[in-house]
């Protein structure tokens, strides 16, 4: 009975449907199917409530990663794929620079895509988590806050972290 | 560039090891804010698969250390070395370190009623009420306390059970494991006991009292363990792990558990050995599941690990070859200390300590680098950013 519907859905859809993703950083368009783009929570949302026109606008992402996200989407719709060809085809995904790191993340947290924010959320963690606190907060173009003196108290209360750190 | 939001950072830092989130509280305020959320202190701890156990170096109780400092010790360059700065320091004397969880380590102290829980990473101390069963009998009494946490209601509990021998007259020579011989003492130890006489079997009486933390007292509970317990328990999804010792009474496991939601005792199927004699059994934390060695071969060391809990299946995940060129003479002088990065194994021969790769085999460790002469303990701990301040303010 559960499966009724789904049929019928099946059945009153037989060819694919597509949509268009453009990004408004570089008006590069990309043709994807639709079964494919709705990984994506905020496209299906724009889709189930008829946002959606023929063209979806995506802006702040540039074409370049617009491009990696897709590949995610493809590769995960792909109902073949074993679980660990998922892993190899992930992990070329996010071998990137940690700039096209930080971009993609907040793409996939735009755009709602779990498993794509939680291995590029892995992928910037395993790049920092060796690196000096100083190094890190140049990636980020985080604000240093703290009066050196204020600085040095946070600093003092694990001293014991900071061992062979300048 | 775009500032990340919030989230964001929190989801990176939340896949980050422990020791350099401490160094990244320095980045900016905002980040340390996040670190420091008792929020992120469960996040951190459900999220990080891959943090490694921490080694913490603890003195042994002694007379002369009147301090307790636990150290870092990590490998740098295929050799364990203990940090040079220590992590924290406590003015505590004569302290038994008793069992962890979620990053917390439960202490005893001075005599066998006074407890303190801490967390060695945050400097966090908690001092917990007095215990009220009395250990202070001129019987043998047999003290032990553990440390859990019951999910379901967030609360974390310490468990203290007190064995009672009554009515010992008979001599009590005393074994101490990891040595060859047994010794007459008429002192109460928390080591292996064995009576001369058969009768006493029967004058085994338990207590049980269980702490609530964030409460100010211990209850005592009627149940009491199926058979007398002693040493350090291991916790694993929601319950204490006790080893049984064989000389004490007759049994029909080797494991004992107690539940800390509902606070009841029972046994655990233990893993299909030869043996049941179990001195030549230790259970380790196998990173949140039970683990239990067996030393009991003269040709290998096997751990099993209950991987599937609800139907407490065993698997042997690891047989470690300890016939030379590493090998050994005597088995009870070997200690297995617990994972060690990539799935490797930390262990103790007599005083030296050698790691086990599956794939390499044992290997050597050279001395830990300490300048120091006093003996001290090495444990193997999954560090936590809990903040104990923050465990009570929540009951």
């Amino acid at each position: 009975m559960a499966s009724a519907p789904e049929n019928e859905k099946n059945a009153s859809a037989p060819e694919k449907k597509t949509l268009t993703l453009k990004s408004m950083i570089n008006n590069e368009e990309f043709v994807v199917d639709e079964h494919v783009a709705l990984q994506s929570v905020t496209i299906k949302n724009m889709v189930d409530s008829d946002c959606a026109g023929d063209v979806i606008p995506v802006p702040t992402i540039s074409g370049e990663i617009l491009a990696l996200v897709i590949e995610y989407c493809k590769n995960h719709a792909n109902p073949s794929a074993s679980e660990d060809d998922l892993k190899k085809a992930d992990a070329g995904i996010v071998a990137k620079d940690i700039y096209t790191l930080i971009d993609l993340v907040l793409a996939a947290n735009f755009l709602d895509i779990k498993g794509l924010l939680e291995v590029t959320s892995q992928k910037i963690a395993d790049s920092i988590k060796d690196l000096p606190h100083q190094d890190v907060r140049e990636i980020f173009g985080v604000e240093n806050d703290y009066t050196p003196e204020e600085e040095a108290a946070v600093r003092a209360e694990h001293d014991w972290a900071f061992e062979g750190f300048p | 560039m775009v500032d990340l939001p919030t989230d964001i950072i929190s989801q990176i830092l939340s896949r980050i090891p422990m020791k350099s989130l401490f160094r990244f509280r320095c980045v900016a305020k905002l980040w340390c804010c996040i670190i420091d959320h008792p929020f992120f202190a469960y996040m951190h701890l459900s999220q990080c698969n891959e943090e490694h156990n921490m080694l913490l170096l603890i003195p042994y109780p002694t007379y002369r250390q009147k301090k307790l400092s636990f150290r870092l010790v990590e490998e740098r360059g295929r050799n364990m070395k203990a940090n040079k700065n220590s992590i924290t320091e406590f003015d505590l004397n004569h302290c038994v370190l008793l069992s962890s969880c979620n990053g917390l380590v439960c202490i005893q102290y001075e005599n066998k009623q006074s407890y303190v829980l801490l967390n060695p990473l945050r400097t966090d101390f908690l001092e917990l009420p007095k215990a009220t069963i009395k250990a202070d009998y001129p019987e043998p009494v047999i003290v032990t306390c553990g440390f859990g946490f019951d999910a379901s209601t967030s609360a974390y509990k310490v468990v203290r059970v007190v064995c009672r021998i009554e009515n010992l007259t008979s001599r009590v020579i005393v074994h101490r494991v990891g040595t060859s011989s047994w010794r007459e003492d008429l002192t109460p130890t928390i080591e292996v006991h064995r009576v001369d006489t058969s009768s006493w079997r029967e004058n085994l009486t338990s207590r049980v009292e269980v702490h609530r933390v964030g409460t100010s007292s211990w209850r005592e509970i009627g149940e009491v363990p199926p058979h007398p317990v002693e040493g350090k328990p291991v916790f694993a999804h929601g319950f204490l792990h006790w080893l049984v010792n064989p000389f004490r009474r007759e049994s029909e496991g080797m494991i004992v558990s107690f539940h800390i939601g509902t606070e009841k005792f029972q046994w655990t199927p233990h893993p299909k050995v030869d043996a049941t004699y179990t001195v030549l059994f230790q259970l380790v934390d196998m990173k949140g599941n039970l683990g239990m060695v067996d030393l009991s071969s003269k040709t290998n060391i096997d751990i099993w690990v209950q991987k599937d809990y609800k139907n407490k299946e065993w698997v042997r995940q690891y047989r470690i070859d300890i016939r030379a060129p590493c090998g050994r003479s005597n088995i009870e002088h070997i200690q297995v200390i617990g994972l060690w990065e990539n799935g490797e194994i930390l262990l103790k021969f007599n005083d030296g300590f050698f790691i086990y790769s599956p794939k390499t085999g044992l290997r050597y460790n050279n001395g830990l680098g300490l300048e120091s002469d006093s003996p001290t303990g090495l444990h193997s701990h999954r560090g936590s950013l809990i903040s104990i301040p923050k465990v009570t303010a929540a009951c």
